[in-house]
């Protein structure tokens, strides 16, 4: 919350010195307002067979069970083969409310079709992922490896499928300790030990 | 000519009865006001079952049950679901409250849940609360200083920090305001207790200038001197506040600043 004040502040301030309030609009680009209004229309009138709180329901469940902060190889690889299945249930997903006032099925819909991804990056980085750093503990791999993982993992998600690719942590400060910054052996990388 | 009953079209009628789950053999009744904009029909009270042995303790939880396994259509405000957002405040037994932190062993019977009384309704159990929210932006609910900026920042003794308990807690979910008879008639120009309370914290407090010109701001015949010490609001608040004694408190500095 604090976050949002200091930072929605900021960027409003910002945002004020770039935009000219009494400029025109620019021309929206059709084809994305066209894809937006049928990713909603869709939705909207979707008449699957699978409600969106049960498949919300198994998906939550596929997480909490394969992909809680212990995990394995094993629980992992079985979380990513389920979580693709059902992730292609989507399609069969079913809204009752067809409502344009508060609608709370639909948003709950739309709600899911954007958990839906971040579940199958999370699972998918997560497999792929042979180390232990924070919260995933990964019991078949006890240690943290930085020679190999200290990179991001860059998910791109279409559909059911993952395309899993990396790039390198960030590890230059942008103020150097020559202009004042703090000394990087601080901060050195290390292991974690309670 | 007073009008004694509703308009045609704001009675209340039978809904439709949802059938039990199947297999549940510890069931309760639900009884749930709906209303949509979409189909021109009267409010109908519609009746549910749910199975108790499955359910969490809460009104919540039952209502988000509903709607997971009954009836998606059903529709309410709800977010933290442990009493800090306000946003689940509803008429539940004839009590507005928080469903999130309201224990379904606390009612005897079926349960009958409206939407907070006397507000427009905009769908089922969803007040609109735009008025509500107008009152709270005019008593100007930040600090007002006139003094430099300090250094660092505003301080404020313990003692006077405390006087802003019982107050701060606030949550803004409406519960007291439309529990109170002259917040129904006069919601208009009464501001109510949770706009007053607001007030009062903000009247109070150490760090700010402008307690002058927000006791101006009240000094009206309606924004404050509608408030009849009913107590509703206090009997009402699920956050056990006490709006009345705020309200109280607003007027005895009106005498005193005048004597």
């Amino acid at each position: 919350m604090i976050d949002l004040v200091v930072f929605g502040r900021a960027a409003a301030i910002r945002a004020g010195q770039i935009v000219d309030a009494n400029a025109a609009n620019p021309v929206l680009n059709q084809a994305s307002v066209d894809q937006a209004f049928d990713r909603f229309d869709g939705l909207r009138h979707s008449k699957g067979a699978l409600p969106t709180a049960d498949l919300r329901l198994e998906m939550q469940r596929t997480m909490q069970e394969d992909a809680a902060v212990f995990r394995t190889s094993e629980t992992l690889a079985q979380g990513v083969e389920k979580m693709t299945a059902i992730a292609t249930k989507m399609d069969d997903i079913q809204v009752t409310d067809r409502s344009l006032v508060w609608n709370s099925d639909l948003m709950e819909t739309l709600e899911l079709t954007n958990l839906m991804p971040n579940a199958l990056a999370t699972i998918a980085g997560a497999e792929a992922r042979k180390e232990s750093r924070g919260a995933h503990a990964h019991e078949d791999f006890t240690e943290r490896d930085d020679d190999n993982w200290r990179v991001h993992t860059i998910a791109k998600v279409e559909g059911k499928d993952v395309d899993l690719s990396y790039r390198p942590v960030i590890v230059d400060p942008l103020t150097t300790e020559g202009q004042g910054g703090i000394s990087l052996e601080k901060i050195a990388p290390k292991v974690r030990t309670f | 000519m007073v009008q004694f009953a509703l308009p045609k079209n704001s009675r209340v009628k039978r809904g439709k009865t949802w059938s039990k789950p199947e297999g549940a053999t510890n069931l309760r009744k639900f009884d749930i006001y709906r209303w949509t904009p979409d189909d021109g029909e009267n409010p109908r009270v519609d009746t549910y079952f749910v199975d108790m042995d499955t359910c969490g303790p809460m009104v919540l939880d039952a209502l988000i049950k509903i709607k997971n396994e009954i009836d998606p259509t059903l529709t309410f405000r709800r977010s933290c679901r442990e009493g800090i957002c306000g946003s689940c405040a509803m008429n539940i037994d004839g009590i507005n409250t928080l469903a999130c932190i309201y224990g379904m062993d606390e009612i005897k019977g079926d349960v009958k849940i409206y939407p907070l009384p006397h507000m427009p309704v905009v769908k089922d159990l969803i007040p609109d609360l735009t008025h509500f929210y107008a009152q709270h932006a005019s008593i100007m609910p930040w600090l007002e200083t006139k003094t430099n900026r300090p250094a660092k920042e505003w301080k404020q003794s313990i003692e006077d920090r405390k006087k802003l308990d019982g107050l701060y807690e606030c949550v803004m979910c409406a519960s007291c305001s439309t529990s109170c008879p002259s917040y129904w008639w006069n919601g208009d120009r009464y501001l109510g207790p949770a706009a007053l309370l607001h007030a009062y914290r903000w009247i109070i407090d150490s760090r700010d200038e402008a307690t002058g010109e927000r006791l101006d701001e009240l000094e009206d015949p309606f924004k404050l001197y509608r408030c009849h010490t009913i107590m509703n609001c206090a009997k009402t608040c699920p956050k056990g506040l006490n709006p009345a004694k705020a309200i109280a408190e607003i007027k005895k500095m009106m005498v005193e600043r005048t004597i």
